[in-house]
């Protein structure tokens, strides 16, 4: 019960934001150097995305949970949540168009240059949200009354 | 403001919902590591040492990347050239096009001809076929053939009802507007003329008429295993192109084996020159693969959630190919449904892509 109690407290919630925004900030930065077309580092931003985007969904849930809504400070962390949490949705969604796009344009002798370009504004959009979730995050959990933690 | 049970329930649902979500769509690529050993295992049985010392510098590097599921195959568009809308058919009521992909340089080329699916009754070359996966092997060095056939008119079904009436408004979204029904016969028909008026422009083509290869998806599929196996059998004599070499089919989750149903929909479709039994005998990629004396290797793509193509008896049609000393390939996309491929960059048409591109590689002589 000890254990289940730590995951329930502020010094894991601390370290799991730190971990969340430097995995979030590793893949953002290897997917980015994947683009040299080196196979190791597209495999490493693979692996990282793995790691970051379930990170990512738990941390919202995290927050969902552990944000304080009677409070100023803790309802714009609640607001800032929503808006990542539809901003990653919409990403994946949308993400998941431009793959469409790649392999439906109809003109074989286009380039299909927007739905890559797409596919990667997308992909920084939901990274750059995710880390600047946890910073903000990290930042504000020194501030008691935003959150609903037992001290 | 304390929580109250309900919010609990409410949060523990919506939990429960996310993480059954994010196992579903993981069990597919949990399953990938599984279903690559058999394809391997497979690919070594069929090529021996060839396999494991073949020169894999140009090709996909591995079957599948997250990498390029998110930002796409990169495909050098540097390295080969389209031309599309090439007409080389007009029976008076239809004109037939054709796309080319041609590798940069004289060539000739290894040969790819494309075949779209569509239930006979609809589909299109171009945005029906997969133009990435056609892209991606004019780049590595194969002219690549995409073409229209002519599709069955289903309203010519009366039996078909309301149902042929809807499936007719589809058709006129994605199928070129022909004038006149073409049954499965005059399908391959089309096909073969392809072949020939390839034979006589093969040098203004670049195309290598002895290395082709033929590949199809769904019901292009099946009409890539009939011209594969057929095409020097006598049923089919005086159909294609007499020094066309086909080399290997690839077939995407091809129907096999057709046999009669209550339903009038084959019995339709496959009318031609032969009494309805022996038509669906000629049809079949099952009979053909016995009675054919040349039979290509053969490589067959199927989702093991196909809901439309029957998984299992194509697994049976590879068993039945094998017990008579066939060389055919199965290669089994996890959790993979009908048309896995058409979205190229996902896992299934990233698998699909790297083992065919090792297994013409091979077939080539590697």
């Amino acid at each position: 019960m000890a254990k289940l109690e730590f995951f329930k407290s502020k010094r894991f919630f601390k370290y799991y934001l730190s971990i969340t925004a430097i995995t979030l900030s590793l893949t953002l930065f290897f997917n980015a150097l994947g683009a040299l077309g080196q196979l190791t580092i597209q495999m490493i931003a693979g692996v990282f995305t793995v790691i970051g985007v379930p990170l990512l969904i738990i941390l919202i849930l995290l927050i969902f949970s552990r944000a304080n809504r009677n409070d100023d400070l803790g309802l714009k962390i609640i607001r800032i949540n929503y808006l990542t949490i539809i901003i990653v949705c919409l990403c994946f969604s949308f993400l998941v168009m431009a793959g469409l796009l790649n392999s439906f344009y109809r003109d074989p002798t286009s380039v299909p240059l927007f739905g890559q370009l797409l596919s990667i504004y997308l992909f920084v959009i939901c990274m750059v949200f995710g880390i600047g979730l946890s910073i903000v995050c990290y930042l504000t959990l020194s501030i008691e009354k935003a959150w609903l933690f037992q001290s | 403001m304390k929580k109250t049970r309900l919010d609990r329930i409410g949060a523990l649902t919506i939990i429960i919902i996310c993480a059954f979500m994010l196992i579903i769509a993981f069990i597919p690529y949990l399953l990938i590591l599984y279903r690559l050993s058999d394809a391997d295992n497979q690919m070594l049985q069929a090529f021996g040492a060839k396999y494991t010392n073949l020169d894999t510098s140009n090709m996909r590097p591995v079957p599948y990347s997250i990498y390029d599921n998110i930002f796409g195959v990169p495909i050098d568009e540097g390295k080969f050239s389209v031309v599309s809308d090439i007409l080389y058919l007009n029976n008076g009521n239809d004109s037939f096009y054709f796309d080319w992909y041609k590798p940069n340089g004289d060539g000739p080329f290894p040969v790819i001809i494309a075949i779209h699916g569509g239930g006979w009754v609809i589909g299109n070359k171009g945005g029906g076929n997969v133009i990435p996966f056609n892209k991606y092997f004019a780049s590595k060095g194969y002219c690549v053939f995409d073409l229209q056939y002519g599709v069955y008119d289903v309203t010519k079904i009366p039996e078909m009802g309301d149902f042929g009436k809807a499936f007719a408004l589809i058709t006129s979204l994605i199928t070129p507007k022909y004038n006149s029904s073409y049954t499965i016969q005059q399908q391959l028909e089309n096909i073969g003329y392809f072949t020939k008026v390839l034979e006589a422009n093969r040098t203004k083509y670049h195309a290598d008429l002895s290395k082709v290869f033929i590949v199809g998806r769904s019901a292009g599929g099946h009409l890539a295993s009939i011209v594969t196996l057929g095409y020097k059998n006598p049923l089919f004599a005086g159909n294609f192109s007499s020094v066309m070499n086909i080399l290997g089919g690839i077939w995407f989750y091809p129907p096999t084996n057709l046999s009669k149903s209550k339903s009038p929909f084959f019995d339709k479709l496959l009318q031609g020159s032969l009494p309805l039994d022996q038509q669906y005998n000629k049809f079949s990629a099952s009979f053909l693969v016995k009675n054919s004396t040349i039979v290509p290797p053969m490589m067959i793509l199927q989702g093991e959630k196909d809901g439309v193509v029957n998984y299992p008896a194509n697994l049976e049609f590879q068993k039945y190919a094998k017990g008579l000393g066939k060389t055919c390939i199965f290669i089994t996309i996890p959790w993979g449904g009908h048309a896995f491929d058409i979205n190229f960059q996902t896992y299934g048409g990233q698998i699909s892509t790297y083992y065919i591109e090792r297994f013409m590689a091979l077939v080539l002589g590697g």
